[in-house]
């Protein structure tokens, strides 16, 4: 299946390990990753989308993470801490 | 038995000519103008250098030049251009189809427009070929999750046909009779059959574990497998993937895909 061999998840093993976009795609030989370029599609959306005021700001995070990775090169820095709605500002109160 | 056109013979295309071949349709492969050295290649021993096998002898290939031969005649037509070639294919697409043919088509993926809005490779396909026939043709959808090595040398996988029309989906191979909306070479189900690969394949591993098993996969008869219940995993990932896709042993959602604009 995709998700044991396909080429966007070879990239993806070598972004984990570190490299940014651009060279772990040529470390493959620069295949075509027809999920990278959806993630340029559909991250590429994102600031339009909530400009428009169809979707927050706060939303997809990892989506809009991932097209800072594919179009930006940005190292992977996954935003744990903003994934389903956010972490809560303050701890719960403890009894 | 249908006779079935294939537009682009890179790996996914040329992959599924093999079941398809194996299935007993008609099937002619047909090169895009970056492939006229695999059609060639093709065409002279069968050999297919982007998947590493020779595909079957009845698969037919064409080069793009003629594309209106092959296309001649078919009532299906695959779509297997990558999300890069989908307007080069729907320009084709638009001077090839008649009325009446299938279209399925395989890029995935989605295109935006300046504003934002998202729509599924699929329909921009469709938009490009003329109104009169786009109105009598049908389309629909092929995702994974298989890969195109696997496929093509008949490992056991899946795929996945949706489509808003599920009278497309139905019509696309059918040899039981039974209305699929999966298809693979070989069970992928946990049925008897697997089971019984399962055991097999464990019997023979003394020997020579590898080979062994390799045998004993390829042992199990390679009829068409269409199946009305596919795994739960199945429905899982074709949903998250966002296909509008139904089975046809459940009711008809009411919605397609959310916030992708497909009705049902």
């Amino acid at each position: 299946v995709t998700s044991r061999g396909g080429r966007n998840v070879k990239v993806g093993r070598l972004l984990g390990q570190g490299l940014v976009f651009t060279e772990a795609s040529e470390l493959l030989g620069n295949p075509t990753l027809e999920g990278a370029f959806a993630i340029r599609v559909i991250g590429g959306t994102l600031p339009k989308l909530t400009e428009r005021g169809l979707i927050g700001s706060d939303e997809f995070p990892l989506l809009r993470h991932l097209y800072e990775v594919v179009a930006e090169d940005k190292p992977v820095n996954m935003p744990w801490s903003r994934f389903f709605g956010g972490e809560p500002r303050t701890a719960p109160a403890t009894r | 038995m249908s006779s079935i056109a294939i537009l682009g013979s890179g790996v996914m295309g040329s992959a599924l000519a093999v079941p398809l071949s194996d299935n007993g349709h008609d099937v002619r492969l047909v090169g895009t103008h970056l492939d006229p050295d695999i059609i060639d290649s093709v065409a002279a021993s069968g050999e297919h250098r982007g998947l590493g096998l020779r595909l079957p002898e009845s698969v037919r290939a064409y080069q793009l030049d003629d594309a209106e031969e092959a296309f001649d005649g078919v009532e299906i037509v695959l779509s297997g251009v990558n999300s890069f070639g989908v307007r080069w294919a729907g320009d084709q697409l638009a001077r090839l189809l008649r009325p009446d043919m299938l279209v399925i088509a395989i890029a995935k993926g989605l295109d935006a427009n300046a504003e934002g809005d998202l729509r599924i490779l699929p329909e921009v396909l469709a938009e490009l070929v003329p109104a009169d026939v786009h109105s009598h043709t049908g389309w629909a959808a092929i995702t994974g999750p298989s890969i195109a090595g696997e496929v093509a040398s008949r490992r056991d996988t899946c795929v996945v046909f949706a489509g808003e029309d599920q009278r497309v989906t139905t019509a696309w191979l059918m040899p039981s009779g039974r209305t699929p909306t999966t298809y693979g070479r070989r069970p992928i189900s946990s049925g008897p059959r697997c089971a019984r690969r399962r055991r097999t394949a464990t019997r023979s591993r003394p020997d020579s574990p590898r080979a062994s098993w390799r045998d004993s996969v390829n042992r199990i008869p390679s009829t068409a497998y269409t199946t009305t219940r596919p795994p739960s995993s199945l429905r899982a990932t074709s949903r998250c993937a966002g296909w509008s896709t139904y089975w046809a042993d459940e009711p008809k959602p009411p919605t397609g895909s959310q916030g992708l604009g497909i009705a049902m």
